[in-house]
């Protein structure tokens, strides 16, 4: 997760009236250290030695436990949306990537200046869009949770 | 709730939300609200009250 950046971004944008959270869903991985909740006490204990390991300095609003608002916007482990006033989504991105989405953000915060003045109207985009992988950081994310988390990912499960 | 909460990762089930993800709210229609509660205070937040004012950005995920 691109945690650190995401803070930074937050940071950056705070004065132009942009509010940046994190939304703490279901364990996506779960193993022997933290495990799969089964009560809100168990989903608020997990995000807080999230927020512990991270130093997460966005705030942290936690989901319902049977995960509503994560299962309507489409139930991915690490997505991030762009919702602008009146609640019309600007941007959704399948896996977060600091870049990509202050590029976007940048994108929705000067049309907002100039749709007005210079008579834009939307249409519809896609773009195929790239990420880095860091897969040792993921792996010890796995090891962290517990051997189940490792085992689960890569299929080393021993009968 | 046994289905959303998993006690172990498949990863053949946890692909097929991403080959959906494009059917999901579309850009340009309306986010759905839903109350979420601040980890630090414990008080109820509407998700809607992050837009009020301006843009929302807003990460999904988890420890693991």
């Amino acid at each position: 997760m691109a945690t650190a950046a995401m803070d930074d971004l937050a940071d950056r944008y705070a004065d132009r009236a942009v509010s940046s959270v994190f939304l703490y869903t279901r364990e996506a991985h779960p193993g022997e250290n933290y495990r799969h909740h089964t009560s809100m006490e168990d989903k608020r204990a997990n995000a807080g030695a999230f927020q512990e390991q991270y130093g997460v300095r966005r705030p942290i609003l936690l989901d319902t436990l049977e995960g509503d608002a994560h299962r309507a916007y489409g139930v991915l482990p690490n997505m991030t949306w762009i919702i602008g006033r009146g609640g019309i989504v600007q941007y959704k991105a399948a896996w977060t990537d600091a870049g990509h989405v202050e590029q976007a953000l940048l994108y929705a915060l000067d049309t907002q200046d100039r749709k007005a003045k210079e008579g834009l109207t939307p249409f519809y985009s896609e773009t195929l869009s790239w990420r880095q992988r860091d897969d040792e950081a993921f792996k010890e994310g796995l090891k962290r949770t517990g051997p189940q988390a490792v085992e689960d990912f890569y299929g080393t499960k021993k009968n | 709730m046994a289905a959303y909460n998993y006690t172990e990762f498949d990863l053949p089930t946890e692909l097929v939300p991403f080959e959906s993800f494009p059917n999901y709210i579309n850009v340009g229609t309306r986010g759905p609200n839903f109350p979420l509660q601040d980890l630090h205070t414990g008080e109820m937040v509407e998700m809607k009250n992050l837009w009020s004012k301006g843009f929302a950005v807003i990460e999904f995920g988890s420890f693991t």
